[in-house]
């Protein structure tokens, strides 16, 4: 594949400037940042807790943002511009990626200040948390390239933010409705599972296993975001 | 268009403008010029070939349709591609800037790019195109020079208005040369003109019906 890093730059500082001009958009960061805060005003000190607005944070900034940006591109027929220009698949998607991966980096950042989490091996939960970006990237490009309007995209992307953000709760239900187990796998929940094994004694196989989970999932996701892309292309 | 070096061969200017709403037109134009690779003198040189420098600061929303227009034909231009395809680029422009645009795309032309331009202003496709195909329920109906699609479809006649007010249609040949002579002699031409179809006449002549 042939990328340009002048593109992608070009790319991303177009990304920026819609974005910092669309406010109906770009309000929606403050949403985690303003429950991290709340939370800990509130005193909350447990990892479910403090994964609520990090999980919040991978909903509604990074999968909700990147689907209103793709979206916008397709309602008003910018994408088909971009793809008739010299810019590769590769050069469009990390383009328009890399603005959304930077902003999720800043206000998870944020939000785990705010929401007063000292996690107990950092290093591990930044890997967690930077593939779990990659992850909801690919679901936010994906749900954007099925929408036709902002409008649409703002629906289609609803139960897929509830799925992931909401989806660690289902496991309270799980003694009860042994199905809803399945819900252990989801990227989110994972992150939940690994933050909490880090504060105790952990084996490798404790993030060894969330860790490839996530990777599996934004692999598959990635895969059907450039299928579904190289489908777009074609009239 | 699979390769990135194809798609730096062509532009194209369709209906749908693609501009980024909430940026300015010199920040559209720098984003392309930056996808090409281009330097950003060709951003000045784009808006002035569309006439639009003075106003490079104005947000793409803002803008009226006519100049919506103009800054797609200078994206689809800026790159100096070999083949150009526009889809009624002077659409919704006075004719100050149509005029502006034309000397343009001449121009551009003289440097060697290809213009596939499609249109329904047979005026527009008479000044700005070396050959015309019509194309009617998805067939090229006639094609050819402006010129010789005229004399094609054309009857050879002549109308000769007489300084009477009377108008009288002539055939090109002896058999009319007598009359056309006797009232010059007589001094009663006011004016003689050819009787050469228009294009938007050949069209209608062709398909039957009227243009869309």
């Amino acid at each position: 594949m042939n990328i340009s890093i002048a593109r992608i730059q070009a790319i991303f500082m177009k990304d920026y400037k819609e974005f910092s001009r669309n406010y109906a958009v770009s309000v929606m960061i403050f949403l985690p940042l303003i429950l991290a805060f709340a939370y800990n005003k509130m005193g909350t000190n447990d990892i479910d807790a403090y994964f609520l607005p990090i999980n919040l944070v991978f909903a509604v900034v990074t999968a909700y943002v990147q689907c209103c940006l793709i979206a916008e591109e397709k309602e008003k027929n910018t994408l088909r511009s971009l793809m008739l220009s010299p810019a590769s698949l590769g050069d469009i998607l990390i383009g328009k990626s890399l603005f959304v991966f930077i902003v999720t980096i800043v206000i998870v950042s944020l939000s785990i200040f705010l929401v007063g989490y000292e996690p107990a091996n950092l290093f591990i939960l930044a890997i967690a948390l930077l593939l779990s970006s990659v992850f909801y990237i690919a679901l936010g490009t994906l749900c954007g390239l099925f929408a036709k309007t902002i409008m649409e995209a703002s629906i289609i992307v609803l139960p897929v933010m509830f799925i992931f953000s909401f989806g660690p709760f289902a496991l309270t239900f799980a003694s009860v409705y042994p199905v809803l187990d399945i819900a252990k796998w989801l990227p989110s929940a994972q992150l939940i599972l690994l933050a909490d094994a880090l504060e105790g004694n952990y084996s490798s196989m404790d993030y060894i296993v969330p860790i490839l989970t996530i990777i599996a999932w934004s692999a598959v996701a990635w895969l059907a975001t450039g299928l579904i892309y190289k489908k777009r292309m074609v009239d | 268009m699979k390769s990135s070096q194809n798609r730096q061969r062509f532009g194209i200017l369709t209906d749908n403008s693609g501009l980024y709403t909430r940026l300015s037109i010199e920040e559209n134009l720098l984003l392309y010029s930056n996808l090409y690779h281009l330097p950003n003198t060709a951003v000045k040189e784009a808006l002035d070939f569309v006439n639009l420098y003075a106003a490079r600061k104005k947000k793409v929303s803002q803008l009226s349709k006519g100049m919506i227009q103009r800054v797609t034909l200078a994206r689809a231009i800026m790159h100096k591609p070999e083949l150009l395809f526009l889809d009624e680029p002077t659409s919704a422009l006075d004719p100050v800037n149509t005029q502006h645009i034309y000397n343009g795309l001449r121009k551009l032309n003289d440097l060697g790019t290809t213009i596939f331009l499609t249109t329904h202003d047979m005026s527009e496709a008479e000044i700005l195109c070396d050959r015309v195909a019509f194309l009617h329920q998805g067939k090229i109906r006639a094609i050819g020079s402006p010129n010789q699609l005229k004399k094609e479809f054309g009857d050879e006649t002549l109308t000769v208005e007489l300084t009477n007010g009377q108008c009288e249609t002539i055939k090109n040949g002896a058999h009319d040369a007598q009359k056309l002579y006797d009232w010059m002699q007589s001094n009663a031409v006011a004016r003689i003109y050819t009787n050469e179809p228009t294009l938007g006449d050949i069209f209608m002549q062709i398909t039957g019906s009227d243009l869309i």
